[in-house]
C-alpha cells in the first residue's frame, strides 16, 4: 500500500477511485485484499475455486461501487460478496469442504525445494498444520481470516462468516483454546515459536 | 503486527502467507478489474439474479441435494431469463435457456452474449427465445442480452451481474 493510501480515510479512497484514479483502486485492493483472500480460501476447496471466486468479487465491486452508500461498508460488502460467491462456486462445483493446513503443506511442490519451504516442512509447521486441521470447519475459517487479516474488524470477520459482531470475540477464544489443546496432544506445546517467521 | 495478536494467530499468519498466499496474478486481476468501474448509475437495465440452484442452502457452507444441472434465472423489466448451465466437459460449459416475454407479448429477436475473462462468447436468439451459447470457459462471467427491433435496430441491453461458472 502506498503512504497516501494509508493516511487517505476510505470515503476520500473512493471518491479518488470514482474519478477513475488507478493507485487508489489499487490501494483498496491492497488494502482488502487479505480479508477478501482469507474469506475466499476459508469458503475454497482448492486455489482455483478462490481464485475465481476472488476475480468474481472485484469485478462485482468494481461494477457496482457507484452503488455502495456507505464508503465504511465496502470492506463489509467485498467480504460478504467474496463468501457468498464462494459458497455459490462450491455447491455448483459439488466441492466436499475448504482443505485444510495440512493439504495446502502437501501441495507444496518437492521438486522446487527452498529455503522457505524447507522451513515450511519442518516438523512444527507439520505439528500446527496437522492441529489446525484437526478443529471444526468453522474454527478453522475464523482462524484463517484472523490469521491472514490481523487488522480486520469484527465487523469484517462477522460479514466475511455471517456471524454476528458479538459472537467473534468469544468463539475466537475456544478456537484458539482447542487449537492450543490439540497441539498440546501432538507433544509440542512450544511448537508455535518454531513455525518459519 | 498488531502488538496483542496471539502467538498461535501470528504463527498461523506466517504459515498462511508462505503456504497459501493471494496469487500474484489474481492480485493483477484485482488491479485490472479498474477498467470495469462502472462511474455512474443507471448505464442500463439490470438482469437481476433472482433465482440460482447452487445457492447455498445454509449460510456457512454447501449442502443439500446439488442438482446435476445448474439452472439460474435472470429477471429485468418486461423480461425474464431462464439458464441451463451444463458441464464442464474439457474446461467448458454449455448454457442452454430461453428469454420469456411479458404475457401476450412476442418472443423477441437478439442476441444473447456471455462475457468472460478471454472475450465473448454468443448464442442467437430463435423464433420461441431460446438459445445456445457454447464453449464458456470456467470462470467469472456476466450475461448480456441484446434485443432487435423489426428494422433490426438495437431495442434493449441488459445485463446482469458477474458471477461464476
Amino acid at each position: 500500500m502506498t503512504e497516501q493510501g494509508r493516511t487517505c480515510g476510505t470515503a476520500a479512497l473512493l471518491d479518488r477511485v470514482a474519478l477513475g484514479d488507478e493507485r487508489a483502486w489499487r490501494d483498496l485492493v491492497d488494502r482488502n485484499s487479505g480479508v477478501v483472500w482469507g474469506a475466499v480460501r476459508a469458503y475454497s476447496a482448492n486455489r482455483a475455486d478462490a481464485e475465481d471466486a476472488w476475480q468474481a468479487t472485484w469485478l462485482l465491486l468494481a461494477e457496482n461501487l457507484h452503488r455502495l452508500r456507505d464508503a465504511e461498508g465496502v470492506s463489509a460488502w467485498l467480504v460478504t460478496t467474496a463468501r457468498r460467491e464462494s459458497l455459490r462456486l462450491a455447491r455448483a462445483r459439488r466441492r466436499e469442504s475448504p482443505s485444510g493446513l495440512a493439504g495446502l503443506l502437501a501441495e507444496v511442490d518437492a521438486g522446487t525445494e527452498s529455503p522457505e519451504s524447507s522451513a515450511v516442512r519442518s516438523v512444527s509447521a507439520a505439528r500446527m498444520a496437522q492441529a489446525f486441521a484437526q478443529l471444526s470447519q468453522r474454527c478453522q475459517q475464523l482462524l484463517r481470516i484472523m490469521a491472514v487479516a490481523p487488522d480486520a474488524s469484527y465487523e469484517q470477520i462477522g460479514a466475511a462468516l455471517g456471524l454476528a459482531r458479538g459472537s467473534i470475540g468469544p468463539k475466537k477464544q475456544r478456537c484458539l483454546r482447542a487449537l492450543r489443546q490439540r497441539m498440546l496432544v501432538s507433544g509440542s506445546p512450544d511448537s508455535v515459536e518454531g513455525v518459519a517467521g | 503486527m498488531n502488538v496483542g495478536v496471539p502467538e498461535e494467530l501470528r504463527s498461523l499468519g506466517r504459515l498462511f502467507r508462505q503456504v497459501d498466499p493471494a496469487p500474484e496474478r489474481a492480485v493483477g486481476v484485482a488491479y485490472g478489474a479498474a477498467d470495469r468501474l462502472v462511474r455512474r448509475c443507471g448505464s442500463g437495465v439490470v438482469l437481476a439474479r433472482v433465482g440460482d440452484s447452487a445457492a447455498p442452502v445454509h449460510p456457512d457452507g454447501a449442502s443439500g441435494a446439488v442438482p446435476r444441472v445448474r439452472t439460474l434465472s435472470f429477471a429485468a423489466p418486461g423480461r425474464r431469463v431462464e439458464l441451463e448451465l451444463r458441464g464442464p466437459l474439457a474446461g467448458a460449459f454449455r448454457l442452454r435457456g430461453i428469454v420469456l416475454s411479458r404475457s401476450g407479448q412476442p418472443s423477441p429477436s437478439g442476441v444473447v452474449t456471455v462475457r468472460h475473462g478471454r472475450g465473448e462468447c454468443h448464442g442467437e436468439l430463435d423464433s420461441c427465445g431460446g438459445f445456445t451459447v457454447r464453449d464458456v470457459p470456467t470462470g467469472p462471467v456476466r450475461l448480456l442480452l441484446f434485443t432487435r427491433r423489426a428494422d433490426g435496430a438495437l431495442a434493449h441491453r441488459a445485463s446482469s451481474d458477474w458471477f461464476v461458472c
